[in-house]
């Protein structure tokens, strides 16, 4: 007993003095790890125990943690700069290879046409599951939040060259700006042996949302003919938002502050139940023969309506700019630049205001679609392999993984991966766990070498999480075999 | 065997999360940004546009039987008042001052701009002149480069002046009457590299 306090204290010591805010994931890895009950996350078909319940620490159930892009990393756009005299001199710069630079160039050649900057974070409150006969139950409760920055490269090019560059053309600078929620969920997950080849599984939960920023459509375009006689610029979007803010507007109403609404507490925010959502996993796991399973899932078909501290701002201006006509200086000379400046600029204004409304908005969950095989070599060894696709504002992102899954001594379970993820070919992953009487310690992630130098990831993720299970006999070999949809250690 | 398995458990577990947590976080004190960075947007916007007669700029009229003088036909300037607007960013060192002019005049046409104190009446800097236009000339493009000390002369300038000039080809005299009712236009943009590290 001595030692599972030693190995588990030693193991929470080191997480926590390094710091959790390290940790970035929602790994694929995870998916065909043997006698771990957060398997049914990714696949509800899926709950890793053979039989009796689990409980998970209160708190410290699971954390899970990401960051992705689309095959572009920070240091693509601020890295260390490197000393180079002749262009120093040149430009009177002071860059050295101590220094930090923004290297705008290089960002532009690592970044594609359409480009994202993804973050999410998830923290389970508490967990309990129990399975018993054919039948999986398990209900949890999780705080999620997720955030997505998208951009084109056009927008990257207009601020690197300005607008002369396209005179002549038509710019058009792609959609552009942030989606981010958080909410709070209440999951009730069910599985049911069908037979001893298919097993089917199901969660519902029960969402509050807590805020939101959703960006829809936003991007404009500034049409010039060769010679610049005049700029046509347009715009449109719409951006919702529900929060504990107050928009502050001036006299041409526009939006002139933000400010937390007053008396609302950080309390009221966490219990604020006036935005539900709803959403759904399904899961199917059927056995092809005694070695080879084959399994799909879909998680997070959800929406939540939005419906406390509402602002909907939409933008939909054009305005056509010629600069000042001359033939009609609308004064006897001389005449005033300034009056005719305050007039361009209150229509402007007026041209790309946009209208506020506080009506509802409605938001979908990224949902993820799944399909995994998983092929048993011997009672210690498997291959797998999985495919996801994550669908999120409208725009489809894939990642394939490829994992080893062995289980040892009765009580370590490891898996290690190699996965292509939204570009990137560097992700290899290990996912381990293990069980020391009752206590369950597991961690898995689809990159184990981006936390080294997260400047240079670009896909960065983790799942930690501790349970406590009782009566799941995964350390008999027999067990597992009498129980073919387990998915638990043979 | 038992204490062997927990033991190797524990230490491989506390390793790994040992390793996932020795990351470099260097690049990430933005405090050690150097300045500057090399980002130069180039911006440009239209200014002004006018198309005239001749007449349009004469105030006191001339009889068509007039010729052209050989020095040229002064017209009324254009003066521009810019009390109140500020055309100096310290992110912008040049300026360029573009034209586009098109002479459908049957005479050569010149025009230039200056900077005026309005207290002294006196100019200040250079005169900015296009040179000669010939007649016929559809949006030739005349480029005007503005430095740093040109541009703290139109900050402390009250007032623009953009004078047209027509005048004789070669030495062929032409009458007023023939011009007075033809036209030219000037479409005037600006553009400037900006240095968006002297604004950070």
């Amino acid at each position: 007993m001595k030692t599972v306090i030693g190995s588990f204290t030693i193991f929470i010591s080191v997480f926590f003095l390094m710091g959790t805010n390290h940790l970035y994931s929602q790994p694929n890895t995870l998916y065909f790890m043997k006698g771990i009950p957060q398997t049914k996350d990714i696949n509800p078909a899926r709950p890793g125990i053979a039989g009796g319940f689990y409980f998970s620490m209160p708190f410290l159930s699971k954390i899970d943690l990401s960051a992705n892009t689309n095959n572009w990393s920070y240091n693509d756009l601020i890295h260390r700069g490197s000393f180079n005299p002749l262009s120093n001199t040149l430009n009177n710069t002071f860059q050295t290879s101590d220094s930090l630079v923004i290297d705008i160039d290089k960002f532009r050649a690592s970044i594609d046409n359409k480009n994202f900057a993804f973050e999410s974070a998830a923290l389970t409150i508490l967990e309990g599951g129990y399975k018993k006969g054919d039948d999986f139950f398990s209900v949890s409760i999780t705080e999620r939040e997720f955030g997505e920055l998208f951009f084109s490269r056009n927008l990257i090019d207009l601020v690197k060259r300005g607008n002369y560059p396209y005179l002549g053309q038509t710019f058009y600078s792609g959609n552009f700006g942030v989606n981010m929620q958080h909410y709070r969920e209440f999951t009730f997950n069910y599985s049911h042996d069908v037979n001893k080849k298919l097993t089917v599984g199901a969660a519902a939960k029960i969402l509050f949302g807590m805020g939101a920023v959703h960006t829809n459509g936003m991007n404009f375009k500034i049409a010039s003919p060769a010679i610049g006689d005049y700029l046509d610029v347009s715009t449109s979007g719409k951006v919702n938002i529900s929060g504990p803010v107050d928009f502050g507007y001036n006299s041409s109403g526009l939006i002139s502050s933000v400010h937390r609404i007053p008396n609302y507490s950080i309390r009221d925010y966490l219990t604020n139940l006036k935005n539900p959502g709803i959403a759904f996993d399904f899961g199917v796991a059927y056995r092809v023969n005694t070695k080879t399973e084959l399994s799909a899932s879909m998680i997070d078909l959800g929406v939540i309506g939005w419906k406390s501290n509402v602002t909907r701002l939409t933008e939909n201006g054009n305005f056509l700019y010629r600069g000042v006509n001359l033939n009609n200086p609308g004064q006897t000379q001389p005449f005033q630049l300034q009056p005719i400046v305050n007039a361009l600029r209150d229509s402007l204004i007026s041209e790309f205001k946009p209208d506020t409304l506080g009506s509802n908005f409605a938001t979908l969950l990224p949902t993820k679609i799944y399909f995994g095989i998983d092929h048993q070599i011997n009672d210690v060894l498997s291959f797998s392999g999985l495919g996801r696709v994550r669908i999120m504002s409208n725009r489809v992102h894939t990642s394939l993984t490829a994992a080893a899954n062995a289980y040892l001594f009765d009580a370590l379970s490891i898996s290690a991966s190699y996965s292509l993820m939204e570009s990137t070919f560097d992700n290899i992953g290990l996912g381990i766990g293990f069980k020391i009487k009752a206590v369950q310690l597991y961690a898995a992630s689809d990159n184990l070498f981006s936390p080294f130098h997260p400047a240079k990831a670009r896909n960065m993720n983790l799942r930690i999480g501790i349970n406590f299970i009782f009566g799941d006999g995964t350390d008999s070999k027999k067990r597992g075999s009498l129980n073919p949809n387990c998915h638990c250690p043979f | 065997m038992t204490k062997k398995r927990l033991s190797i458990s524990g230490v491989l577990m506390s390793v790994i999360a040992a390793m996932l947590f020795s990351c470099n976080l260097d690049d990430f004190k933005l405090n050690e940004l150097a300045k500057p960075v090399d980002i130069v947007p180039v911006v440009y916007a239209p200014i002004a546009y006018g198309t005239f007669r001749v007449k349009d700029l004469l105030t006191v009229p001339i009889p068509d039987a007039t010729p052209i003088p050989t020095g040229g036909l002064s017209l009324d300037p254009f003066i521009m008042g810019k009390t109140g607007v500020t055309f100096n960013s310290i992110a912008i060192d040049s300026v360029y001052l573009q034209n586009h002019f098109t002479n459908d005049t049957p005479i050569n046409m010149e025009f230039s701009y200056n900077f005026y104190d309005g207290t002294t009446g006196l100019p200040i800097g250079q005169t900015f002149a296009s040179g000669i236009i010939p007649p016929g000339v559809k949006d030739t493009l005349i480029q005007f480069k503005l430095g740093r000390s040109d541009q703290d002369n139109l900050l402390s300038a009250s007032n623009i002046i953009l004078r047209f000039r027509p005048s004789n080809v070669g030495n062929t005299s032409i009458l007023y009457g023939k011009v007075k009712n033809t036209y030219f236009s000037i479409k005037i943009a600006f553009y400037a590299p900006v240095h968006i590290w002297k604004l950070m």
